[in-house]
């Protein structure tokens, strides 16, 4: 697990590696050469088009400061901090992945008495429970917690909060897996007491499945090593420590778990996005940072109908949360400020642009904004993609051009879609529906071979 | 996949630079950028052969019209390469030929002073782009001008095809280009009242009649000198006929031409088309000077040219009476 597919499989190594970086760089350096060529087409369509040309040619800076941004990214390396970690997992109806899941996290490479392994069922219907059982098993630090029945994934999280001792605590997905060092490299970042929550790196643990999920290896290292990574070097700014990998410092959700666990939003549940509402309430007083070395691999949507449901979940996700980011970001250091509003204003744009290109140029007339268009959008795309060839050395690099296909095709008009079915707050992926109950201690059930 | 996807994910690109107009001008805009066009050395035996067939006059000028240089694709037929263009100037050089500016002849007209022995025009239509892009570092080491005839509504609009005012005033500044008219908006074909589309400059559109074509058309040029001189600070003196066209042929009404001859006098001291290739002579002091002759340059060599050159002059009457 250590050792990501990807690499293994369709991996550059050696002379041809390098080889291939060199030509990757040339190739990007000749891209961008023809993008500063087309500057005054863009400046001379400003009077003309403007909307269309400012988007443009914002989008542009935005993608291009984001990537140079991220160059000056580096880790936090081992200072030698050990605090005591709480390894939280939330499950429901997991019984295919979540002996994986736990047995990743109990081999985790960690002092043995500074680390503890949670898991909360939560009302699973299927064999998770004996599954939880079997795998924990009599293990020293490990607890099983049985809700009794299904309270949604943040009453999962919370309880399991509150059946911890550990001074960090790291939430993992049930469907994802730490990497052995993980744990250690995720504490690295809290020696800074400002730091109230970090973000370890995410691959895929299906990435070679099928195009699909080669699409999301690729959006996921550049979502993790460029844009969370640059958010991270302005002053500890990531909005999202998703819900894969990340870890947060207990005293800086302490006080706003209660508020977290019980959201509602249009009047009623926040059931998903619970990831990025908890970095939310965090990012008000500490830092959110991302930690590239921790890393873990998680299972992502392998058919279209799941991918877009996910996709659509995190968009409203999103949506609500940015209502809270735009009320405070502007605090915040000021080029962080700049790329969030601006992440925030462009989805908006987004689609009256593409249809602009797509319909307004087949109506009226005249295609070469469209071709000007598409070939931009192309060669975005491919740097996109390139990018992740150049810092992976894999052969999976060319699936970024696909994800940015359907990212103009779809994506794109979900930030719409998100809006107008936004009190529509089922999770889309597994079938359950939560009212937010508190935790009935009744039907409770906590195993701790520990304490037995 | 991985490593063969890095030459397919070009295909894109080579198809935008070869099958789009923009694209072509992009990658024009690239080679020139990275390597500028050079006139072709010659050799001693090609300076010996421009000295031996230069064509020899004196008091006339061969007026060359170009359209398009360095285009693709559709244009090709109105464009030559910037080799051909490069070779051209190489051998007007050689020959001692004389390039002077359309400004200069009808300056040279107007205080019946002499042209230059050898004289030649360089003149460009419409205002393209990749024209000036690639014509521009060719003229400036041949130390040429050359005169552009610009379609001042094109040169204000959108799109890459034409040269903005802002590249037309980096033109103008250089001293190498003199910008002349080319009308304001009347360079299209037109649809008229049964028949082929005609030129719209040179003929009635349907239901118009000829008070309201001469309207038409004096707006159109005053327009085009006020906005020339607007932009460049420099009011025209020399127009062309777009297609060439003024009237006397492709053209739906017999009163046309002189309506449109006395509209292109009140605005210009020269006009220019290119009827007729067969037999151009060398433009003389004593031609109808709203109807001087072009030569219109083709795929040629710079021997070529000389040659055409040479029959130009041969077919030109002798004029004593210019000075």
């Amino acid at each position: 697990m250590t050792q990501r597919q990807d690499v293994r499989l369709a991996g550059w190594d050696g002379l041809t590696g390098r080889v291939v970086q060199v030509v990757i760089v040339v190739y990007a350096v000749a891209i961008l050469f023809f993008v500063w060529m087309t500057k005054d087409m863009t400046v001379a369509s400003l009077t003309h088009d403007p909307l269309f040309a400012a988007y443009t040619m914002s989008v542009l800076i935005y993608i291009l400061a984001r990537f140079v941004v991220a160059m000056f990214y580096t880790p936090v390396f081992d200072v030698g901090y050990r605090p005591t970690v709480s390894i939280i997992i939330p499950a429901f109806n997991e019984e295919e992945g979540i002996a994986g899941t736990i047995a990743s996290c109990l081999d985790v490479h960690y002092p043995r008495h500074l680390v503890e392994v949670i898991v909360v069922n939560d009302g699973s219907t299927d064999d998770t429970w004996p599954r939880i059982l079997e795998a924990g098993g009599r293990r020293p630090r490990f607890k099983a917690v049985d809700l009794g029945r299904n309270y949604g994934k943040r009453g999962a999280m919370a309880e399991g909060f509150r059946r911890s001792t550990g001074e960090i605590l790291v939430f993992v997905d049930s469907d994802s897996y730490l990497d052995a060092d993980a744990v250690r490299a995720i504490a690295q970042p809290f020696s800074d007491p400002k730091v109230g929550a970090v973000v370890g790196h995410a691959d895929v643990a299906n990435d070679l499945e099928s195009w699909l999920t080669k699409m999301q290896q690729v959006r996921y290292y550049s979502a993790f090593r460029v844009i969370k990574a640059t958010e991270s070097l302005l002053s500890g700014t990531v909005t999202c420590a998703s819900g894969c990998c990340s870890a947060y410092r207990r005293a800086a959700i302490e006080p706003v778990l209660n508020e977290w666990e019980f959201q509602r939003f249009l009047g009623r549940p926040a059931t998903f996005g619970d990831d990025r509402a908890l970095t939310n309430r965090v990012l008000k007083t500490h830092r959110v940072v991302y930690q590239e070395t921790a890393r873990s691999t998680t299972v992502v949507p392998t058919t279209m109908r799941r991918f877009l449901r996910q996709q659509l979940r995190w968009k409203k996700s999103w949506l609500r949360e940015s209502l809270e980011v735009w009320r405070y970001f502007w605090r915040k250091n000021p080029g962080a400020a700049v790329f969030t509003y601006a992440s925030i204003v462009f989805p908006f744009l987004a689609p009256f642009v593409v249809l602009h290109a797509v319909l307004g140029r087949l109506l009226w007339g005249s295609a070469s904004g469209l071709w000007f268009y598409l070939i931009g959008t192309y060669a975005m795309a491919l740097l996109y993609s390139l990018y992740y060839g150049f810092r992976r050395k894999s052969g999976l690099w060319h699936h970024g051009m696909t994800f940015v296909a359907i990212y103009m095709a779809f994506l794109v008009f979900q930030t719409y879609w998100g809006i107008f079915t936004m009190r529509d707050n089922r999770w889309g992926t597994r079938d359950s529906t939560v009212d937010h109950a508190p935790i009935d201690p009744e039907l409770l059930t906590v195993l701790a071979p520990e304490a037995a | 996949m991985g490593l063969l996807a890095l030459p397919l994910s070009m295909l894109p690109f080579v198809a935008y630079f070869r099958l789009t107009g923009e694209g072509a001008l992009l990658w024009s805009r690239a080679r020139v950028a990275i390597v500028k066009p050079h006139l072709p050395s010659l050799s001693a035996a090609d300076r010996r052969w421009a000295r031996a067939n230069a064509p020899s006059y004196s008091g006339g000028v061969a007026v060359l019209v170009y359209h398009g240089v360095g285009s693709q694709g559709d244009e090709t037929a109105y464009s030559i390469t910037p080799e051909q263009l490069g070779s051209q100037l190489a051998y007007l050089r050689a020959a001692g030929m004389h390039v002077v500016t359309a400004r200069q002849v009808a300056d040279a007209f107007r205080q019946h002073q002499p042209l230059p022995s050898r004289a030649v025009m360089l003149t460009f239509d419409d205002g393209r782009a990749e024209a000036m892009l690639w014509a521009d570092p060719l003229l400036a080491e041949a130390q040429a001008q050359a005169t552009m005839f610009v379609i001042t509504q094109a040169a204000g609009s959108r799109g890459i095809f034409y040269a903005s005012w802002k590249q037309l005033r980096q033109y103008a500044a250089s001293g190498r280009w003199d910008l002349e008219s080319h009308t304001t908006a009347l360079h299209f074909l037109q649809g008229v009242a049964g028949g082929r589309p005609l030129p719209a400059l040179a003929s009635l559109k349907p239901g118009e009649t000829i008070g309201a074509y001469t309207h038409r058309v004096q707006m159109d040029l005053a327009d085009a000198s006020t906005e020339l001189e607007k932009e460049i600070g420099q009011r025209p003196v020399a127009f062309a006929y777009p297609f060439g066209d003024y009237g006397a042929e492709r053209t739906n009404d017999g009163r046309i031409q002189g309506v449109l001859t006395a509209a292109v006098s009140r605005n210009y001291q020269l006009a220019f088309e290119q009827d007729d290739q067969l037999t151009v002579p060398l433009v003389t002091c004593t031609d109808d000077r709203l109807h001087l002759r072009r030569i219109d340059v083709g795929h040629w060599s710079g021997r070529d040219l000389l040659q055409r050159l040479r029959r130009a002059a041969a077919q030109t009457p002798q004029r004593p009476s210019c000075p």
